[in-house]
């Protein structure tokens, strides 16, 4: 006998009657570790094993064992064990026992079979799984996957066997081999279940807010779950909509209109460097691959000092940190696009990634448009991006990586001789960078980025074109350690730059054409300390930056910010923070040849909240807080500039006086999200109540913020069905944005067009309600699965108006209103 | 830029199709001075072209402003000078002599804003006003005065309906003795010859030429019903070619126009600095 397979005694009511204990109705062999073997450990490993009432084995704990190595091999083999479940009256109860597992060098266990167990589709190892041999003559014996999936069964009789994953739920998919003595059969299982929620830990919405950290306003959201939440149509960012503190944009665009502030306040990071584009035609899509990221970071304002030159929210896209456990890729279709994505190991320690992805729009809406556009040839709107990255992991923890994005939007509407462009857009740009993270002992970290890249977007309207291009240069240095956990203090440093060449020429067949050119340098240093004091973290920063452009302006800031967490309970945490914001003036208000203004001053904003996070019973959390901000300094003016290309139709008056730092603003509100994430089921509810002001020049009377929204409430849910089905849902309704009506209108004869009078009250369009829907259904083969989705955005249609739009002559109102259901069909093969 | 930009995508596909060219409500089709500026020496001309495509009487109020405009300016430093006119649909153009303002320095008061409110009877009180006491100097005027010195608030106070305001900048210049302002541009039809008329329904083909002193200038045709192709027409060699079609077969309310229909035409000629002028001319609708 090689192995002894001792069952001692049953805990506490042991000696009862009524009692059966479990029982072993397969001992499965416990592999002899090679280092043991070699010299020439023998021994006894006891050890405690819980076992359910369905015979399950819970918990091992080692009780004796000679070495760490037989403890090791003993819990492989128990937890490979099949157990008959103990009895209490005749019902299965769980109850823990005392197992034994001897390890005896004269005859020590012959594998016969190895292998490994592997998702189907994915081909992700599966660990912790049973798998079942049959013989031909009925024998049974068992094995249990370790964490990289593999498994060994021993002392097999010659002949055949069948294997099979035996596991609730899951598809057996039997494997036959044929055992032959003294010779190793190898095998590979590939396992599909049909309830994937109860065994391979699918986790629909992942969004953490970690009770303490250094960004106590962080919100992180995993990009693969981003993708797939309802109403987003797969799109990364479109998800960071979801949250509070977001207004809802007109028109479905994805504008990130924070707290109340400009979107050209909300600042886009690439793993914390700036880069001024992050969607196709300023919302349609993400430029980047969602795949390419691993999370996205949302600060909604009241961030620390490694951010800034911003007033409104931070985003930040953080691409993935590491060499992937496999290759992979995949190949999708959508109504809207097609990509695909491929991301190889090269060795354990690099990893390429290629992606590639193109709209096709225009293939079908081109010649749809052209045959009723009245002798136009329309050019409908494309784009295409495509980024290759290279990652490399060190053998000291360090990860390095190199990324190439490349994006390009066209639009454009030809004349019907089909070359004069009567109206176009083209955004282009090219980004590399370079960046290396690593340990550098003591707790510190060291991350460093670095990228480069010219883009360009351009506007043509009437055979005039506006165009702003610029070659920039970003770094970021930043070293940091976090309070260790026997230490009280902990650090952060950083060097954030972006210098750009520029040159722009903006006008309009209505306007004089603005034009400027010159370079833009923008370092800005910053400092930050976590001080813990027991259950209370103290965050104290600052960030020093300035912006010049040479020969023109030169301005500074030093920005101080504080942050308070308290641990007020094992599952409450409360947060204050406080702090001033800066947001430097655009280059085109600066310069002189621009009708720009050398002496302006950054804009600037005191913040403050106050929030509490709390976890629920029942897989809840929810997360409450208030907020008041003060602007100042905000340029106003020139807005009659660019009064052709300044958006929507105004809502207001246009302030056409030189630019000034007369502007005042003041936002307040609260919001709140309410979060369940389960294995089965997910749901988030968000709320946000706000008032934002604005106080153009001095003697004005504060008026509504264009996008102020009283109330705005997002809830959507996931749930997983039986056969890899997943529905979602997401119902959306908030105050609609304010406006000023058109009271009459003047006709300017020499300029030929009607200016429009406005109310001196603001009115509000009518309450917004919208409701998405979105079915997944995934087939799972052996190598590879195939997913169709369908989604649906606004399917009630209640004829929402997102703004209000006038005639040509302001007679009479024309509504702008929400794009009819659009069922979105989309294929996807991944391997 | 970019997210700005898309905006105007999204709107511009929302309205492809532009009917400015029809004058369908009560308008100032045209607002025009006979020369291109008014001299400090003798004044000018300003006249008004209003439509009304109900036939109501329409009351119609010219006035000038001197200075940065009629908004920011006080009556005591910016004289406003004003004239009330009575006509009906149909009638002659809105013809007034404007008078140089007494002691202003015109030189440093920059060019004027020339106003022209066109009112259905009894929509506009400030129209009212004057009429009842145009005496200059009356309070009833200095009242009307003070309204009008700051247009497009009094403009903004009005109903949007039965209502149309248009204004342009006219320099105000010292001219040598003798020395005439130049004149604004004239337009002539030359093609077709003879009574113009056209099929319900079909298309006619104007040519226009415009005399602007060698300046380049845009034609913007407009009409009593139906439409013209385009809104507006570069006078390339002082000619110009625009379309008029007899109804807008596309637009489910609004058909062809009916025969026998007089639809009235304007061609409004506007250069860059020798003001504008205009054609109008009635064409007859036939049988299609």
């Amino acid at each position: 006998m090689t192995l002894l397979f001792v069952l001692w005694w049953a805990l506490a009511w042991a000696q009862d009657p009524d009692v059966v204990l479990p029982t072993v109705s397969y001992a499965a062999p416990a592999a002899y570790p090679d280092t043991e073997r070699d010299a020439g450990v023998e021994g006894v490993v006891v050890m405690e094993v819980s076992v359910d009432a369905r015979g399950r084995v819970l918990e091992v704990e080692v009780v004796e064992a000679p070495t760490d190595g037989l403890a090791a091999a003993a819990i492989a083999a128990v937890r490979a064990s099949r157990f008959t479940p103990a009895t209490y009256a005749g019902e299965p109860v769980g109850a823990t026992i005392r197992y034994a597992v001897a390890f005896d060098l004269e005859d020590p266990p012959r594998p016969s079979v190895e292998g490994r167990v592997l998702q189907a589709g994915v081909r992700t190892p599966w660990p912790d799984v049973v798998v079942e041999l049959i013989s031909a003559e009925g024998a049974t014996a068992y094995a249990r996957t370790d964490a990289q999936g593999r498994f060994v069964a021993y002392d097999l009789a010659p002949g055949r066997w069948v294997l099979s994953v035996a596991m609730p739920g899951v598809r057996p998919e039997p494997v036959p081999v044929d055992v032959v003595e003294d010779s190793v059969v190898q095998a590979t299982l590939y396992a599909r279940a049909d309830r994937p929620w109860e065994d391979d830990g699918i986790e629909v919405i992942e969004v953490t807010t970690e009770a303490v950290r250094a960004e106590v306003t962080e919100r992180r959201l995993g990009a693969q779950e981003a993708m797939s939440l309802p109403g987003t149509n797969g799109d990364l960012l479109r998800a960071v909509l979801n949250f509070p503190g977001v207004a809802r944009p007109p028109l479905g665009i994805a504008s990130f209109i924070i707290r109340g502030t400009e979107a050209q306040s909300t600042k886009f990071y690439v793993d914390g460097v700036r880069v001024p584009q992050v969607f196709h035609f300023g919302g349609l899509a993400t430029v980047l691959n969602g795949d390419v990221l691993e999370e996205i970071r949302f600060l909604t304002g009241n961030y620390g000092p490694r951010y800034g030159d911003g007033l409104g929210g931070v985003i930040d896209l953080v691409t993935e940190n590491g060499v992937p456990e496999r290759s992979n890729g995949y190949v999708s279709i959508d109504v809207y696009q097609a990509a695909a994505f491929v991301e190889q190991k090269i060795g354990a320690k690099w990893a390429l990634t290629a992606t590639l992805r193109r709209s096709y729009a225009d293939a079908v809406l081109g010649p749809v448009l052209s045959a009723v556009g009245g002798g136009s040839n329309f050019q409908a709107p494309r784009y295409w991006d495509a980024q290759l990255r290279l990652v490399h992991e060190t053998d000291a923890g360090g990860v390095w990586d190199a990324l190439v994005a490349f994006s390009d939007d066209q639009f454009r509407l030809l004349g019907g001789d089909g070359e004069n462009v009567q109206f176009g857009l083209a955004n282009t740009f090219v980004n590399v960078a370079t960046g290396w993270r690593a340990p550098l002992g003591g707790g510190w970290r060291t991350e460093t980025r670095v990228s480069v890249g010219p883009e360009r977007q351009s506007f043509t309207f009437g055979g005039d074109t506006s165009f702003e291009d610029a070659v920039a240069v970003g770094l970021r240095q930043e070293v940091s350690r976090p309070v260790p956990d026997d230490g009280r203090v902990g650090w952060r440093f950083g060097l954030d730059t972006r210098a750009e060449a520029f040159r722009f020429s903006l006008g309009s067949p209505r306007t004089e054409t603005d034009e400027g050119e010159g370079w833009r340098v923008r370092p800005a240093v910053y400092a930050e300390s976590t001080v813990r004091l027991g259950p209370v973290d103290l965050v104290p920063g600052v960030r020093a930056s300035v912006l010049s452009l040479p020969g023109v302006h030169t301005s500074w800031t030093v920005d101080p910010r504080f942050a308070m967490t308290v641990a007020a309970g094992p599952t409450t945490t409360v947060i204050g923070t406080v702090g001033r914001y800066s947001e430097y003036p655009l280059s085109r208000e600066l310069l002189p040849s621009s009708r720009g203004v050398p002496t302006l001053r950054p804009s600037w904003s005191l913040q403050s909240s106050v929030g509490v996070r709390q976890k629920l019973p029942a897989d809840l959390s929810f997360d409450l807080s208030v907020f008041y901000n003060e602007l100042y300094d905000l340029v106003v003016g020139n807005e009659d500039r660019f009064e052709f290309t300044a958006g929507p139709p105004t809502p207001l008056p246009l302030d056409d006086g030189p630019y000034a730092n007369d502007g005042r603003g003041r936002v307040f509100g609260g919001e709140f999200l309410l979060r369940y994430d389960g294995r089965r089921a997910s749901a988030l509810l968000s709320a946000t109540v706000s008032r934002a002001t604005r106080t153009p020049r001095p003697g004005d009377d504060p008026r509504v913020f264009p996008f102020d929204q009283t109330l705005v409430l997002s809830a959507l849910a996931t749930y997983q069905l039986p056969k890899r089905w997943t529905i979602g849902g997401r119902v959306r309704a908030g105050t609609g944005n304010p406006y000023f009506p058109v009271v009459n209108r003047v006709f300017s004869v020499a300029g030929r067009q009607f200016l429009p009078l406005y109310a001196d009250e603001a009115s509000r369009l009518r309450t917004y309600w919208s409701a998405d829907l979105r079915v997944d259904k995934t087939w799972v083969f052996r190598r590879w699965q195939l997913t169709l989705y369908l989604d649906v955005q606004n399917i009630t249609d209640p004829g929402n108006v997102e703004l209000i739009g006038y005639t040509y002559d302001f007679r009479a109102e024309d509504p702008v209103r929400s794009t009819p259901p659009l069922p979105a069909f989309g294929l996807k093969g991944a391997w | 830029m970019t997210m700005r930009l898309l905006w105007i995508v999204a709107l511009a596909g929302c309205d492809m199709v532009s009917d400015e060219t029809v004058v369908d409500e009560l308008r100032v089709v045209s607002l025009r001075t006979d020369a291109a500026v008014f001299t400090a020496e003798a004044g000018g001309t300003v006249r008004a072209t209003v439509h009304d495509p109900d036939g109501r009487p329409v009351d119609v109020l010219l006035w000038t402003c001197t200075g940065d405009g009629c908004a920011e300016a006080g009556v005591s430093d910016a004289p406003v000078a004003l004239s009330a006119w009575t006509s009906v649909q149909s009638a002659p153009d809105a013809v007034w002599e404007v008078a140089p303002p007494a002691g202003v320095d015109l030189a440093a008061s920059g060019p004027a804003q020339v106003w022209a409110l066109a009112c259905t009877v009894g929509t506009c009180p400030v129209i009212d006003a004057v009429r009842a006491d145009p005496t200059p100097g009356s309070d009833a005027w200095r009242a009307a005065v003070d309204q009008l010195a700051d247009a497009f608030d009094t403009v903004a106070s009005l109903p949007i309906a039965n209502t149309s305001a248009a204004f342009r900048v006219v320099p105000w210049v010292a001219l040598p003795p003798g020395v005439p302002a130049p004149p604004a541009p004239s337009i002539v039809r030359t093609a077709p010859e003879g009574a113009l008329t056209i099929p319900s329904g079909g298309r006619l083909a104007l040519r226009v030429a415009v005399d602007a002193g060698g300046e380049a200038v845009t034609v913007y045709p407009s009409a009593s019903d139906g439409g013209f192709v385009e809104a507006e027409v570069e006078a390339v060699d002082g000619e110009a070619e625009v379309t008029l079609v007899a109804g807008v077969p596309d637009d489910p309310d609004r058909g062809p126009v009916a025969p026998g229909t007089v639809l009235r035409l304007w061609i409004h000629a506007e250069s860059a600095t020798r003001g504008a002028a205009m054609w109008q001319e009635d064409v007859t609708v036939g049988e299609p």
